[in-house]
């Protein structure tokens, strides 16, 4: 009972944040030096009073503190308002590219966090040998390797060998429509942006690790289990998996985070048609509406992740329950 | 690995020289185009000329185009320019400042000498990657100054006042540390003018990104502060009757200085990074003024450029040079993380 009052608590923290940030993008992007139309006043054909009128249709000749009142009316009703760009509501194409952000981000933080927290437990076990150099070493090169230059060393790669194709989501003249094909033709578009997504949250998850099973290895709870004779195995699973993860899932949200900045370049150099390349169009075209939907968009799904962090803490590790008192 | 740290650090050298001296080192303009010697690859230095002669002066075969549908060339053995050390070229402002027009190597004659080859306009690829080493340490100069300036500012006003006002700035940070810090920058650099004065977008771009990155520093500078507050120095010289100012300056500020000076270097790699997704993106540096970012960006607009004309790829060694250097300096100052102090 006393969690789920901590979790609609912060519950409540999450909608009062995406609440600031969209109204403070709202009021930053009512400075934008001119709106939506303007492009179109450079264009001859289309005549002023078209435009006068298409910005009465939108509201666009109000004030900006009526438009606001406008749009938070609307926000009530889940009603972002309409893309002038993309002609269709906000929420729909926020949506379809948060999506397919989603399918880039998930497998990269599922297979970062894996592979991060399997190979920082062997780095901490094996500090002091050749092995743990080597990773030492790989580290400190990958820690100066954003997704920017590895996103364009794969582009780099799939120009030179034709193994993988140069971006976009899916090929556009698949044989049939079974369910099998496009699965297989949309993984081997996944691959290069995956990995590359990859490659930074593994660095930093195994860095965390690799601290924090190298602090339980001194704790006396573990020289203990290995006095009794256990096996390495059995010390790994049972004594240094389960409290080593605190500090992983205690980063998860940040990295959630890295996520959507990360995969923001990568869906440039793939042309993948997610929530960076929606939002950078958005920002091109004085396209409001969508710029403020998009940043929600990122907004909420960094908060939600901070908050499945702080609920599977919660549930997971009992002295932070103590520590909050509910217990 | 402390000789990959020794060799991190020993990379700002190299790298400090070349945007301090920028002009000096490039044998050509970097905005200067020249479309007949498109995607040219690197001109080859010469000691020994078709006649199998050895010259103690180098020179090179003027490159002529063949095929301009696949950017192919063909070097004139018969047409030869000679290279000088300090040569004459175009002028330029050495540092800055004083105005000068030597180089270090150059061609007699302008337009020719291509080391690292030229880019789809035609501009020299190396002119144009020094010119962005400079922008680059323009940025993060300003970028740490502005970052510095700030975090220790509102970390300190924070650790001072306490109260209402602590509370607030606290909250503030958190909600700068909850955005999503690119789709920021992108919004603020959104509002301004895409086509700016030089100087004005060093300054907007290094002010951008520091705004997003401060509340890492001015939390921990508030913990330092608020750990100092109830130090017995401090709290001698306030027995002592110094003012308020006068603790802060000469009692507290030194007690933060190394803090604020490691996590300072431990975020200068997010300006450089920064400078290049931003101008790669298409909203840092204008094209004109090359930067890494927009060197990057014509990379994935032409493919070919990833194959074919790889002499286009060097940014992407600089970047992951400079960003190596920079981390090599984060990791050897202290490590200790005094943001779990507040």
């Amino acid at each position: 009972m006393r969690i789920l009052v901590a979790i609609s608590k912060r519950v409540l923290q999450l909608a009062v944040l995406s609440l600031l940030i969209t109204s403070a993008t709202f009021l930053l992007s009512s400075f934008f030096p001119g709106d939506f139309f303007s492009s179109q006043e450079l264009d001859p054909t289309i005549r002023r009073q078209t435009i006068d009128l298409m910005r009465q249709r939108y509201g666009l000749d109000q004030p900006i503190l009526v438009q606001y009142s406008r749009w938070l009316s609307r926000c009530a009703h889940l009603d972002f308002g309409e893309s002038h760009f993309y002609q269709q509501p906000v929420r729909g194409v926020v949506f379809d590219a948060l999506a397919k952000t989603l399918w880039m981000g998930i497998p990269a933080l599922a297979f970062g966090m894996l592979g991060g927290v399997l190979l920082g437990t062997t780095h901490a076990l094996n500090r002091n040998n050749s092995f743990g150099l080597a990773l030492d070493l790989l580290a400190t090169v990958a820690l100066a390797l954003p997704t920017l230059l590895l996103g364009l060393g794969a582009l780099l790669i799939a120009a030179s060998t034709n193994w993988f194709p140069l971006g976009s989501m899916s090929s556009f003249n698949l044989p049939d429509a079974r369910f099998a094909t496009w699965l297989t033709d949309r993984i081997h578009h996944l691959v290069l942006p995956v990995a590359c997504l990859t490659v930074p949250i593994l660095v930093y998850v195994e860095r965390i690790q690799c601290s924090a099973t190298q602090g339980l290895l001194s704790e006396p709870y573990v020289r203990a289990a290995r006095a009794r004779g256990l096996g390495r195995w059995h010390i790994f699973f049972h004594y240094l998996l389960r409290p080593s993860l605190n500090p992983i899932l205690s980063t998860a949200g940040p990295l959630f985070a890295s996520i959507l900045s990360g995969s923001l370049v990568l869906e440039v150099i793939f042309s993948w048609p997610g929530l960076g390349q929606v939002t950078l169009n958005a920002l091109l075209n004085w396209d409001t509406a969508l710029v403020v939907g998009c940043v929600a968009g990122s907004t909420v799904l960094l908060v939600t992740g901070n908050l499945a962090t702080d609920i599977l803490l919660l549930l997971l590790d009992p002295r932070i329950r103590v520590q909050d008192g509910l217990i | 690995m402390r000789l990959i740290h020794l060799l991190a650090r020993l990379l700002a050298i190299p790298l400090l020289l070349m945007s301090l001296l920028s002009d000096f080192l490039s044998p050509s303009p970097p905005d200067a185009q020249n479309l007949d010697q498109f995607y040219a690859p690197p001109t080859q230095m010469r000691f020994v000329d078709a006649q199998g002669k050895f010259h103690w002066r180098p020179f090179i075969y003027r490159m002529e185009l063949v095929d301009s549908l696949n950017a192919s060339y063909r070097e004139r053995s018969d047409q030869t320019v000679s290279l000088a050390l300090f040569c004459r070229g175009y002028q330029y402002r050495f540092l800055g400042i004083v105005p000068a027009s030597r180089h270090l190597l150059a061609a007699r004659e302008a337009g020719t000498f291509h080391p690292w080859g030229t880019d789809a306009l035609g501009r020299d690829v190396l002119a144009r990657t020094i010119q962005g080493a400079r922008n680059s340490m323009m940025i993060l100069l300003f970028g740490i100054a502005i970052y510095f300036v700030l975090g220790v500012t509102v970390g300190a006003c924070a650790g001072l006042a306490g109260g209402w006002a602590d509370t607030l700035l606290m909250r503030f940070s958190e909600f700068v540390l909850a955005l999503p810090a690119l789709y920021l920058v992108l919004a603020v650099r959104a509002l301004l003018p895409a086509d700016m004065p030089f100087w004005q977008t060093v300054f907007l771009t290094a002010a951008t990104l520091a705004s997003v990155a401060w509340p890492p520093l001015a939390r921990g500078v508030r913990g330092q502060i608020l750990q100092s507050k109830s130090a017995t120095y401090v709290e001698a010289a306030r027995i002592l009757g110094a003012s308020r100012w006068h603790i802060f300056r000469r009692h507290m500020l030194p007690a933060l200085a190394p803090y604020a000076l490691a996590q300072t270097a431990v975020a200068s790699p997010l300006f450089i990074l920064g400078e290049v997704i931003l101008s790669f993106l298409n909203v840092g540096f204008h094209d004109s003024g090359a930067s890494w970012g927009t060197m990057l960006r014509s990379l994935t607009q032409d493919p070919r450029t990833l194959t074919d004309f790889w002499w286009n790829l060097s940014p992407i060694a600089f970047v992951f040079a400079t960003l190596f250097c920079l981390t090599g300096f984060s990791r050897r100052m202290p490590t200790k993380n005094p943001t779990q102090l507040a």
